[in-house]
This record gives structure tokens, sequence and C-alpha cells, in this order.
């Protein structure tokens, strides 16, 4: 695994309280109202509109296993992927050029001989 | 007189930059402030006079560098458009083996390549069998046998390139006191190696009127100095390739150099790759590093700052 994992592998003390904040609320408003939390709320640290990259973060930072494990398996998966495209790209430029496009490979063994 | 006006008035703007708690810079601020308002007489500073001519004296000096250049380093090679020369572009291996094929036949016959061994063409421009082949044409001498003798045995692929001269001396004295260099590292060894290589191996011809060069060297003006003692040795036809392509001069340099190259710097298209795909990672990273630090700066960048001093 030669890809360099340089980002903080815990997730911040204060991420957590935010996550536990913002659940804490909401769970309390739904009981006191009975109405579902929307997320645009006050308790919502950004006035972001939730969407799917939104939906990841909240999923991936509760907690911090999750969150290792996510850099770990996508470490890995990523490099596949780089290594495999890299290497179409490689191959389609220079196509002809490869030692596998030797025309007359092998004839100086039996040639010669 | 608009050309004093001009620096007059620029180096008052410089001298009002400085420190002005400094003496010399607040009498020289105000004389020229003195200077600016009126239009008249204008007397560029002695300072202003000395930066200019010293300015002048520079650029003048820099013309003679051009002139020497070429004298000392040889006439600048063309740059020459090999196929392995993009970011993402690989050696042409047909062109390595043709290459190699090149320097056997017409120029192992001076240059030795001693860093390189057979094994390393293996994957490169022949089968394992293939080099197998061409190691076992050679002789080399091995070591003590069980009676103490030193002996005589077929080559291997691990073995290199053979030398043709045992040693330096040899070597110059074969060659009118001229060394053949090594070429495992030509191509690096030599500034813009490539097209430098190139252009020497199809840049003989005759001396231009007025210049000789003595009995023994030839003329080449991309060798510095002009006068090299290697012959002319890419002659069209010199070599039959297998694969059928025409054996025409620049043909075969081009073919020698890019085996060259290959010699040189094997490691080329494993580098090119690493890289791409590093730089490709590195992008994405900086990306995150940016937005993770405007992110955590976003509070400090964005308070108010309230200064309530009383001067």
């Amino acid at each position: 695994m030669c890809v360099c994992v340089c980002v903080c592998v815990c997730v911040p003390e204060r991420e957590r309280e935010r996550e536990r904040e913002g659940s804490r609320r909401r769970r309390q408003r739904a009981r006191h109202t009975g109405t579902p939390a929307q997320q645009t709320d006050m308790d919502a640290p950004k006035r972001i509109k939730p969407g799917a990259l939104y939906a990841a973060y909240r999923l991936l930072t509760r907690r911090n296993s999750v969150y290792v494990s996510f850099i770990i398996v996508g470490a890995l998966v990523g490099e596949k992927v780089l290594d495999s495209a890299t290497n179409k790209l490689w191959l389609y430029n220079n196509q002809g050029k490869m030692y596998e496009d030797i025309s007359v490979l092998g004839m100086k063994a039996t040639g010669e001989e | 007189m608009g050309v004093r006006a001009l620096t007059g008035r620029a180096f008052s703007r410089i001298i009002r930059r400085l420190d002005y708690s400094s003496p010399v810079a607040q009498v020289a601020a105000a004389t020229n402030k003195q200077h600016d308002t009126e239009d008249s007489s204008r007397r560029p500073s002695a300072k202003a006079l000395g930066c200019l001519g010293a300015g002048v004296a520079g650029l003048i000096g820099l013309i003679g560098v051009a002139y020497a250049d070429e004298a000392e380093h040889g006439l600048p090679a063309p740059h020459y458009p090999w196929p392995h020369n993009g970011v993402l572009s690989s050696y042409d291996h047909a062109s390595i083996r043709r290459g190699h094929q090149v320097y056997q036949q017409v120029c192992a016959a001076c240059h030795s390549m001693s860093f390189v061994a057979f094994r390393d063409l293996i994957g490169v421009a022949y089968t394992e069998d293939e080099v197998k082949a061409i190691a076992a044409e050679i002789e080399v001498e091995d070591g003590p046998n069980d009676e103490g003798e030193m002996y005589m045995r077929p080559g291997k692929p691990s073995d290199h390139f053979p030398s043709p001269y045992s040693n330096e001396q040899a070597a110059r004295f074969a060659n009118g006191g001229a060394y053949p260099p090594d070429l495992s590292l030509i191509t690096k060894a030599r500034h813009n190696g490539q097209n430098y290589v190139f252009a020497l191996l199809t840049g003989y011809r005759d001396p231009p009127a007025g210049v000789s060069v003595r009995e023994g060297l030839h003329y080449n003006p991309y060798f510095p100095g002009g006068a090299i003692a290697m012959p002319k040795m890419l002659v069209d036809g010199a070599v039959e390739y297998e694969d059928e392509v025409p054996a025409t001069e620049s043909q075969m340099a081009k073919d020698v150099v890019t085996f060259l190259s290959w010699a040189a710097e094997p490691e080329m298209e494993e580098r090119k790759l690493m890289g791409f795909k590093v730089m490709f990672v590195l992008s994405l990273a900086l990306l995150q590093a940016g937005y993770y630090k405007r992110w955590k700066w976003a509070s400090i960048k964005s308070r108010r700052v309230i200064v309530d001093v009383v001067n």
C-alpha cells in the first residue's frame, strides 16, 4: 500500500460533540413535538443543504472505527482503481511500442542456433 | 529630459517606501519632494546614475557569454521528437532491439558497455531463450577451476557486455590516444544526451572554409572543440535489420540512441507511471488540504477586530 494516508485518523472531539448534540436535540424535539426534525434547524453547524455528501459524512464520522476502516479500505480500493486506470491509459498511449509488439520476437533463438 | 524625470520620480517613490525614521531617507525624501513640485531643472541623484550604469554594464557582459558557448560546448543539438518524450510515453521496444543490434555490430568494436548485463534485455528487447543464445556467442574468462587454472567458458545471461579492450591504456593505444568512452550511461553523462548523441552520429561533414583538422581527427561541429577522434561509423546499409526496416543512417542513429537511452535509464517507464500516479494523488491531497485549511481558518478570517487605541 504505497498510498500515503495523510489525514487525521481520529474523529476530532469537537466533531463528536457536535454530532452528539445534534442527535440529542433532534431526539428531544421529536419527543416533544412529535414531528421529524429538520436538518436545517439551528443545531446544524453548517448552513448547507443536506445532500449525498453530507449524509455520507454523517455516516462515516459517527464512530472512529468506521472512519479508520473507511480510510484503509478506501486506500486499498482506490489504489487498485488508480493502478488499473493508469495502466489502461499507458497501454492506450503506447500502442505498438510495447515489448509484446516486437514482430520478430524469438527469431534470434531459432535463427542463430 | 524625459528619462531623467522618470528615474527621478521612480527613485523618489522607492525612497518614500524606506523607513521614514532613518535620517538618510528623510533627507532624500525632503529633497525629492522639492524636485517633484518643481517641474524645471531636475538632476538625477548620484545613486540613480550608479544603478543605471551597473545595469547597462551587466547587460553588455551577458552578450559575450553567448559567443563563447559554441567553441566551448559544441553546436547545440536540436530537439528531436523522440517517441519516448511524453509524460506517459514508453520506449519503442522494437527500436531498442534494433539499436542493440547496431551497437553489437558497429559500436562494440571500440566502445564498452560494462554496466549492462545480457539479462537486462530479457523482457525489454529479447526473450530469455534469445538472450541465452546471444550470451553464448561470447567467451568469458572464469575463476580458477579445481586445478587452479583460469578457463574460458561461453557467456551466460548474467555476464555483462564484453569490453573490446582490457583496460583504458589499451583502448587509447588502439585509437590514437583517444579513449572511446563507456556507453552505459552516455545519454545521462552528456548535456542533452539523447539529442547530442544523435546529432553527433549524423553530424559528420566537411569542415567550413579556413578550418583544418589534423590528421587522425575528424570534423564534427557538435563535438566540443569540433575535432573528434571517432570516424563516421553509420552509413546507409551498414546493418541488416531482422524486421526489414530500411537501415538508413538516421534510422540506425535513432535506434542506437533509443538503445543507449534505455541502457542509461531502464527504469524510465516505471518512473513515469509512478510519477503520474503520485502527482494525481498529491493533487487530490492538495484540494483536501486547501479545503481543510480554509475551513479551519474560516472563523478567524471572518471575525471582526476592533482596535481601540489612543494616540
